[in-house]
């Protein structure tokens, strides 16, 4: 009896590992072509691309992809494409675009695309992709709810959108490198499921194989219409620790690593990543800012306002938040963005603003409070500005939470004061003052004043640039006179990439397009 | 035996039933909000209820635990994730198995080494091996799991170029993190070891075996590391319990895709699918491996065998006699 349950119990271990390790050994070679390289064994081929990011690849749906994008930028088309270099709009799907009048504009729909699995796309496909956001997503809307999808009409290869209102930068919105993505409507129909593992696009790529919380693989499309990308194979491995991904790379089982601290940064630049490591800088698209809600009472009084102003040291505070890839805000729009133009950058005079908040009747100083969905950035900059305002007699208490507890705070008014990263990653100005104007659903960060508002709807709702320019900068100028949002920092990501690589390009560093990358 | 067996696992529905309320009381009774997470800052109060709803949560909680129960029952279904739609069920089939593998090879280690020091440490008592035994255990007990992890990588990955820092697929993958989930337990095996020996070797049938002329290694092996195994076996059992509920350091510095990943995650994203998903399975493998260790007990001790084969009733009269 014990030596039988002896032997049963040695065997259900073995068959346990034995299991475990088939489950493994029976996928991809993403792991072995880490593992290989790490050990001196067999070599990955010359012609994978191997990418490491801290973000997750999750769904191939544009409209629930939380993740990096990457995948989605592989695997799918968009209906127009941006160019990263000029920041213009370029053909892709669309070959062609014409704006019949303000509110009409046609698309040519190329013919010569098929979808991975061999069926052609059509005009329809381009109008379902666009409508899923509407009609099957209604959480997150990138501006394809302004299309009139009744009285949009297709034509043979031409799809004709009529918009129900103005918007200047709708075709910005067709070049989304995720959201304008074109799936194939009759596939997705038919197999509603098969988003994580088995995603049909018209991209250069096609996934093999996507396991969550570890790696994706892609394969290059034969068939492709476009120019054929590169690298035949491509591995995204996700990372939950950057000193893993970092230790991957300098072992040489990376090609290129998106987004990475600025302390790898210096590193590699000192050459202690190896030589020949390559860095690119990328702006975040961020703005990270102290706004002053209309709620909080004391905020009401333009000296209040003036004195966190004048209390904040902004260049000090990009410094100590950012590092090397910070710069000093000087305009609610980021530089880089279209219609920026530089405001300035306030004072920093304690002095002064104790005087104001003397003024203003807050001698004895003022208690306020912060609440923070917690991130690095977030943290140290909550408590850098929080010393700040110490100096003024302003106490400062910072409540920092996960995102899901702090959201519902924020979003109920429970903060005094708002810290965070506005303009949601995006380089257009209506994107960036989408997140400060009349219509941004954190109060936290709303401006609700008309004239701000206005210049904002003038700029957004007509296609002639230099109205939409001058009224982009009334607004920042509106807002630097009025301190109700106080600008901070740009930030800039960097990636780091091996000698033998290059034609890395991108809008962000988390999500470079991976189809121009060349291994040499 | 059988019987014994039978019951034990019966007990486990009951312990299910308990742990699947504590967990689902706990989760809708914290902080965060689950539709916030998955709207993001930005969203008005009808796409919240829209939300709400979709995810079920408007429901009220005995409705919820009611509908989460039935399905678990009727169809062993525990749900799909609020962020990522995947059915919780396949998530953990495809994640638990790298978390069991790493638990193993981690066990196997710990107890590899820590038996054999524990019993040097004690037949050597006060010697120099004893010391260095102590010693090297208590290192390794000392050092932070993430701190050892990370000097693995860069000492064997980094410099040494010996193991990969990352990955899961291949053999050599699972060295570092094995070995950094592994040496941290065998400090205290080796102290239980030690102790229980101790104990054991000062007693006379230690001596009688001895004088009757049975050879050293015998003596250890067969008559004194066997009576001391008892507490041995319940400290393995309750250290791998520990590594399989808490392989969340390793996994994540090692990047594996295992069940502590994935909780990390849904805590994160207060995604209670499967944060209950997770934490029913790792609970009814915390049961299988207490009774595991009870049956192990039985190996060990032929006396506590007897008890598991013997009837009630027997048992009844041996403890009256």
């Amino acid at each position: 009896m014990k030596k039988l349950l002896a032997i049963a119990l040695s065997l259900s271990i073995f068959l346990g590992l034995a299991a475990c390790g088939s489950s493994g050994s029976g996928s991809s070679d993403s792991g072995s072509s880490q593992a290989s390289s790490a050990t001196g064994g067999d070599s990955t081929e010359p012609e994978t691309l191997r990418v490491g990011t801290l973000d997750t690849t999750d769904t191939f749906d544009p409209c629930s992809n939380s993740g990096c994008g990457l995948g989605l930028m592989m695997v799918y088309d968009t209906v127009l494409k941006l160019n990263y270099d000029t920041m213009e709009v370029e053909p892709c799907i669309a070959s062609a675009w014409n704006w019949v009048d303000d509110k009409t504009l046609e698309l040519t729909i190329r013919d010569d695309v098929t979808f991975s699995n061999g069926d052609k796309l059509t005009p329809e496909d381009v109008l379902y992709s666009l409508s899923r956001f509407v009609y099957e997503n209604d959480q997150f809307d990138p501006g394809y709810d302004n299309i009139n999808y009744d009285e949009s009409t297709i034509d043979g290869n031409q799809l004709t959108l009529v918009l129900n209102d103005v918007d200047a930068e709708f075709l910005n919105a067709l070049s989304n490198d995720r959201w304008a993505s074109v799936v194939d409507e009759e596939y997705v129909k038919a197999n509603p499921d098969a988003w994580w593992d088995a995603p049909i696009g018209s991209g250069p790529y096609t996934c093999v194989e996507n396991v969550d919380g570890s790696h994706s693989t892609y394969a290059v499309r034969e068939d492709y219409w476009g120019d054929k990308p590169d690298a035949e194979n491509v591995i995204i491995n996700n990372y939950s620790e950057s000193t893993t991904m970092i230790a991957d790379f300098q072992n040489g089982d990376l090609d290129i690593v998106l987004d990475t601290p600025e302390t790898d940064y210096l590193a590699a630049q000192n050459g202690d990543y190896g030589d020949g490591v390559q860095t690119k800088l990328f702006k975040t698209w961020d703005l990270l800012a102290v706004c002053l809600p209309s709620y909080t009472e004391c905020f009401q009084d333009i000296n209040v306002r003036k004195a966190i102003s004048l209390a904040l040291d902004t260049k000090a505070i990009t410094n100590a938040v950012y590092g090397s890839l910070g710069q000093t805000a000087d305009s609610i729009l980021i530089d880089g963005c279209d219609f920026y133009s530089s405001i300035g950058v306030h004072d920093y005079d304690p002095d002064q603003a104790k005087e104001l908040l003397k003024e203003a009747g807050y001698e004895n100083g003022l208690d306020l409070k912060v609440v923070i969905p917690s991130t690095t950035t977030n943290d140290k900059c909550a408590e850098i500005v929080q010393a700040y305002l110490a100096k003024v007699g302003i106490n400062l208490s910072i409540e920092s939470y996960d995102f899901a507890t702090a959201i519902p705070i924020l979003m109920a008014n429970g903060t005094d004061i708002s810290i965070f990263g506005t303009g949601g990653g995006t380089y257009t100005a209506a994107s960036i003052t989408d997140t400060l104007g009349e219509n941004c659903s954190n109060s936290g960060a709303r401006i609700s004043d008309s004239t701000f508002n206005g210049y904002l709807n003038a700029a957004r709702t007509t296609l002639d640039e230099e109205t939409r320019l001058d009224n982009y900068t009334k607004a920042a100028q509106w807002d630097f006179d009025n301190y109700w949002t106080l600008p901070i920092s740009y930030a800039q990501a960097v990636d780091l990439y091996q000698s033998n690589i290059s034609g890395v390009t991108g809008l962000v560093a988390r999500a470079i397009d991976l189809t121009s990358v060349v291994i040499n | 035996m059988g019987r014994f067996t039978l019951n034990r696992l019966l007990w486990v529905i009951p312990v299910m039933l308990g742990v699947i309320l504590i967990v689902f009381t706990i989760d809708r009774f914290s902080p965060g909000d689950p539709v916030a997470a998955e709207l993001g800052a930005g969203y008005t109060q009808e796409q919240y209820d829209a939300k709400k709803a979709e995810l079920g949560l408007d429901k009220p909680f005995f409705v919820q635990l009611f509908n989460y129960v039935s399905k678990i029952i009727t169809k062993g279904d525990l749900g799909n994730s609020y962020h990522t739609g995947l059915s919780v069920t396949a998530s953990i089939a495809e994640r638990f198995p790298v978390t069991l593998k790493l638990a193993i090879i981690a066990i196997v280690i710990a107890v590899g080494l820590g038996v054999p020091f524990g019993v040097i440490s004690s037949t050597r008592q006060y010697s120099v091996a004893d010391h260095a035994v102590t010693t090297f255990s208590l290192i390794f007990a000392a050092m932070p799991g993430f701190w050892l992890a990370l000097m693995m990588i860069i000492c064997f990955s980094i410099q040494l170029k010996l193991f990969p820092a990352s990955g899961y697929k291949q053999w050599n993958c699972w060295v570092l993190p094995t070995l950094s989930a592994g040496l941290s337990f065998v400090a205290t095996i080796t102290r239980m070891t030690r102790s229980s020996m101790l104990d054991v070797v000062r007693q006379d049938f230690i001596t009688t075996a001895r004088a009757k002329g049975v050879n050293e290694g015998t003596v250890i092996r067969k008559h004194a590391l066997r009576n001391a195994l008892i507490p041995i076996i319940t400290t393995i059992g309750f250290q791998f319990g520990i590594l399989i509920s808490g392989s969340v350091i390793v996994e994540t510095i090692f990047n594996m895709p295992g069940m502590g990943s994935l909780m990390m995650t849904a805590i994160n994203n207060k995604d209670y699918p499967v944060i209950e998903g997770c934490v029913l399975v790792l609970a009814f493998f915390i049961c299988i491996i207490n009774l595991i260790t009870d049956l192990a007990y039985g190996i060990a001790d032929p006396r506590i065998m007897a008890q598991y084969t013997k009837g009630k009733k027997a048992k009844m009269k041996e403890a009256v006699k």
